[in-house]
């Protein structure tokens, strides 16, 4: 039977190709991972640009510890556990800047997002107007809870493989993501 | 379970983390409580509204990946460096190599040709009268010789000629041979119809009824 398309070939087995030495392998796992990283650290950090040597960064370390991943299978969540822990750090050294910014903008848009955020029958106008109230809205959490969220809606990982990426019980998650769409439907609700 | 708690458990069930069996209890309960069922409506909504606004973001640029780790990019350099140096000794030879042979080349076609010694060649010596004899000679022995060629090659094609002739000739002899002997034979085979014809004008002349009339019937 002829091999797989690198492009179809699981994650697992790219895995264990990359270890093997072969990098185009691992610039496959690249191109099926980039945008889902760069997105995630978009809405975590709000700042495209950053996000993008965030990005960058990511892979170059899941490239570089490589070897020491034990279990390829788990290779998603430990990508973006990388990521967390990339996007902490670049947090804690730019808060007090960027970060107090967005949160300026989530406050003059408040406003409006209170007469109508719910999804329903929309046109494309209104559902740009969603997102970007939902991205203000998000912005407004705190970094965890908005982190949670994102992992658990967006990238559509499990309770316990949050608590991994975030380094935290599962019952934290659990609240963190309760408390989240609590906050995000007093924000969004008329 | 009070309801603030099962709230929790809702999301849960919205945001498919539960069990099959927790499913169907919490799906009887909503059923029958207004509050939950008012709740899940809520909590749809909002992840209805984040699923709709999340969505994958265009990187500006694809990642440019650098696959080799530090220490594999020095040892990488050095070897790249070492090849850059052998690749240039190896050139460098070459273009050496190749200076010397074009200079030792054009030293030999440019230098002057040896003078000829009085007894080493007779052609030196000779008048251009000799000259113009000694050419006449050469043509007329290339024109002997352009004869002899075009005569033996008309000799060939007389023969040639002869033989085909010779072979036309044996063809039409055997096809008057042919015509002669089919002529022959219609003329037998028209022979022996008119004998066969006067044969039968013979015996029909006989049983004619007039053939036996006697002679003093006759008027």
């Amino acid at each position: 039977m002829a091999p797989l398309p690198i492009s179809d070939r699981s994650d697992a087995a790219l895995v264990r190709d990359a270890v093997d030495g072969k990098p185009e392998a691992f610039n496959a796992l690249v191109r099926r991972w980039e945008r889902k990283v760069y997105s995630y650290l978009v809405y975590l950090t709000g700042q495209p640009e950053d996000a993008l040597d965030m990005c960058q960064e990511v892979f170059v370390s899941a490239y570089q510890h490589l070897g020491r991943l034990r279990d390829v299978e788990g290779f998603r969540p430990w990508l973006f556990q990388i990521a967390h822990n990339t996007a902490c750090s670049e947090m804690r050294r730019l808060r007090g800047r960027q970060f107090d910014e967005a949160l300026d903008v989530v406050d003059e848009t408040a406003g409006r997002s209170r007469r109508s955020s719910m999804p329903g029958d929309r046109t494309g106008w209104e559902l740009s107007e969603l997102k970007l109230v939902v991205e203000k809205a998000l912005a407004a959490l705190p970094v965890e809870q908005r982190e949670a969220v994102i992992l658990k809606v967006y990238q559509g990982f499990k309770f316990a493989e949050i608590a991994e990426i975030q380094n935290c019980p599962l019952s934290t998650v659990k609240t963190r993501v309760y408390t989240g769409f609590e906050q995000l439907r007093k924000f969004l609700e008329p | 379970m009070g309801c603030p708690e099962r709230e929790a458990k809702l999301l849960e069930w919205i945001l498919d983390e539960l069990a099959p069996a927790e499913v169907r209890e919490l799906e009887q309960h909503v059923k029958q409580c207004g509050d939950c069922s008012r709740s899940v409506e809520r909590l749809r909504s909002v992840h209805g509204a984040l699923m709709n606004s999340l969505t994958d973001r265009d990187l500006p640029a694809h990642l440019v990946f650098v696959p080799d780790q530090p220490k594999q990019q020095l040892t990488g350099f050095l070897t790249s460096l070492w090849r850059t140096a052998a690749l240039a000794a190896t050139a460098a030879v070459i273009f050496l190599g190749i200076l010397v042979g074009g200079a030792a080349h054009w030293r030999n076609r440019l230098a002057p040709a040896p003078i000829a010694t009085a007894g080493s060649s007779s052609a030196s010596a000779l008048s251009p009268t000799d000259v113009k004899a000694l050419a006449a000679q050469e043509v007329e022995r290339q024109m002997a010789l352009e004869r002899a060629s075009v005569e033996a090659s008309n000799e060939k094609l007389a023969d040639s000629l002869r033989q085909e002739q010779a072979k036309s000739l044996d063809r039409m002899a055997h096809e008057l041979d042919f015509v002669q002997k089919v002529q022959n034979n219609v003329w037998e085979e028209t022979r022996k119809q008119s004998e066969q014809q006067g044969e039968i004008v013979q015996l029909i002349a006989r049983n004619s009824p007039e053939s036996k009339v006697p002679a003093s019937g006759k008027r």
